[in-house]
């Protein structure tokens, strides 16, 4: 014999009951709602532009970049993986207006009847096949790329790209075609925070010297003490950059910099002398620090550049440099 | 709600011994997210929001919290606790509402400890190695993912473990995995049909799989939901409409089962 008296204690309530069935009901009627007059995605919103020839002499870097959509439809299994991928990340309504405020959207179908044009931009930027976005430059040079991502991490990847690399790319080729103008706007525009928070790179030096070579040695004082400070409360004093910050601040002599590390030395070296005006001593220095072609250092490739705009000749390669030289796009600096 | 049994399904896990195992369990799992945020890299950093505020900490806890075997500090069989408590004059409804609010009580106050726990040691990472934490992971939608998980877990737990014998849970869960792979496997049949541009077939079947996975997905991803093209208030309705199903079927199922003190 049950010893609870159900008539008191194990009762249903009526509120709980209908409270179910409606909300039941509703759940049904907004599913099918749902199903039926379906919300317009995202994704067709985005208006794609056909992919047009690289145009490598733009100087505005710091105008509006390129994302670049690689996409396969050559066969239906790449067909299918492209598509899911495409649909997990430009689903997403606050992805699809951060990249239509943001970028210049082109669409790089491989199937599609430019050819030519296809291969060429697929090589550059290393594309094989499935699904890449690249954000590019103006001018074409390579900000970021991602092969896959959640929409969370492609958002972040965005921003990154956007609010963070893009500057630090700018700057780098404005350098690099010795637009110190550009490259000094281009340094200014990187959160300060975001850049003395992460792992020493030394960008200041660069901005500086930027900086120097328009004559605004002011400004320059200014940001070389800021990051001393900044790099010195984590790091020794041997570590880089200190060295070449205290050398650009007249801390340290010629000597006591080339014993820290010879290929920034001469850079640096070379471009005080440039600002004494001593270009010819200046190009020795260039060439000591463009002699070995290790492309992927930012000192060396600036040295090769200053050459150029010297009109000088590039020191010549070693076979072992030509076997271990490498590209810009082949790092992620 | 009953004062009395919300006291004894928290106060029992009062003892030192207790807090000290669920405290060691509890900084080791921050200590794993913590190595998961430090990469920074985007995929383990997801991985660490979904373990920190995602379903696993809430069926964890929700399930230790309102389990009538694990909620019986003799660990006494099924039952025991139970005919106890309802020889005396109380509600079966009751019961269930104050079980389903002690899980969420005891998950939002394990997310905050594990939140917490998991900041502290990201904080001395950054003192120590330079190396600044995340500042993607705790934002609003973190917060509504913790707070409607917590909610629509412990509900679905309670369902879980209102069914009488174990073998009924078990049964009870093998349904919940089945009709999620029906209903994806309806939902690719459906998308087949579309593709087949049959049109009839297949928005009947997709309303269908809806349905049918919308019963068994209690989870919120609110980052999702607010940016996806999908229209946002329905995911709201099923969510509500979820957690009343299952409040309202665990007290039908306890309303139905008999406890016989006698017969211990």
């Amino acid at each position: 014999m049950p010893m609870i008296n159900g008539g008191r204690t194990n009762i249903v309530p009526g509120s709980l009951i209908i409270a179910c069935a409606v909300l039941m009901i509703v759940r049904c009627a907004v599913i099918c709602y749902r199903t039926y007059f379906p919300a317009v995605s995202p994704r067709l919103s985005i208006v794609w532009q056909a992919p047009a020839e690289l145009q490598p002499q733009r100087r505005d870097l710091l105008s509006r970049p390129t994302l670049y959509f690689f996409c396969d439809h050559s066969h239906p299994v790449a067909s299918a993986i492209s598509d899911l991928v495409a649909g997990v990340i430009f689903n997403n309504r606050q992805i699809v207006q951060y990249m239509q405020n943001n970028f210049r959207l082109i669409k790089v179908d491989s199937t599609s009847h430019n050819s030519d044009l296809i291969a060429q931009l697929s090589r550059k930027y290393h594309y094989y096949s499935l699904f890449k976005v690249v954000v590019t430059l103006v001018d074409g040079t390579k900000i970021d790329s991602c092969d896959f991502d959640s929409d969370r991490g492609f958002m972040i990847f965005l921003q990154n790209a956007y609010s963070e690399r893009r500057f630090e790319t700018a700057a780098q080729t404005a350098m690099l075609d010795c637009d110190f103008k550009e490259a000094s706007d281009a340094y200014e525009k990187i959160d300060p925070k975001r850049r003395f928070a992460r792992a020493p790179d030394g960008y200041e030096i660069y901005w500086c010297i930027a900086l120097l070579r328009q004559h605004r040695d002011d400004e320059a004082k200014q940001i070389l003490e800021k990051s001393l400070a900044s790099y010195r409360t984590h790091n020794s004093d041997d570590a880089y950059p200190i060295p070449q910050i205290r050398y650009l601040l007249g801390q340290l002599s010629q000597q006591q910099l080339i014993d820290r590390g010879k290929i920034p030395a001469n850079y640096l070296i070379g471009e005080q002398l440039m600002l004494q005006g001593k270009t010819k001593q200046a190009a020795e220095k260039f060439r000591l620090a463009g002699a070995k072609n290790q492309s992927y250092w930012l000192p060396c490739r600036l040295a090769r550049a200053e050459l150029l705009s010297l009109g000088q000749e590039l020191p010549k390669d070693t076979d072992e440099d030509k076997e271990t030289s490498t590209t810009m796009d082949d790092y992620d600096y | 709600m009953n004062k009395a049994v919300l006291l004894y399904t928290l106060k029992r896990y009062a003892h030192w011994y207790t807090l000290l195992c669920w405290l060691l369990g509890l900084s080791s799992f921050a200590f794993f997210v913590s190595i998961l945020l430090v990469s920074r890299n985007n995929v383990t950093v997801d991985f660490a929001r979904c373990l920190l505020f995602g379903p696993l900490v809430p069926i964890l806890v929700g399930y230790n919290m309102v389990v009538p075997q694990v909620a019986n500090s003799q660990l006494r069989k099924d039952g025991e606790y139970l005919s106890l408590l309802f020889t005396r004059p109380l509600s079966r409804c009751s019961y269930v509402i104050t079980k389903w609010a002690s899980g969420m009580l005891a998950i939002v106050v394990v997310t905050i400890l594990l939140t917490a726990m998991t900041y502290g040691i990201l904080f001395l990472v950054q003192i120590v190695f330079q190396q600044a934490a995340p500042e993607n992971l705790l934002d609003g939608y973190a917060v509504v993912d913790a707070l409607c998980n917590a909610i629509g877990y412990s509900a679905l737990m309670i369902l879980i473990s209102s069914i009488p014998h174990p073998w009924g849970r078990i049964t009870l869960m093998l349904v919940i995995w089945s009709a999620m792979f029906a209903s994806s496997t309806m939902s690719a049949i459906s998308s087949l049909a579309d593709y087949l541009a049959l049109t009839d077939v297949a928005r009947p079947l997709s309303a269908l799989a809806q349905i049918t996975v919308s019963v068994f997905g209690v989870s919120i991803d609110s980052y999702h939901i607010v940016n996806s093209g999908a229209f946002p208030l329905s995911n709201a309705v099923i969510f509500v409409s979820n957690v009343v199903l299952y409040l309202t079927l665990s007290v039908f199922i306890m309303s139905l089962r008999e406890f016989f003190y006698a017969n211990d």
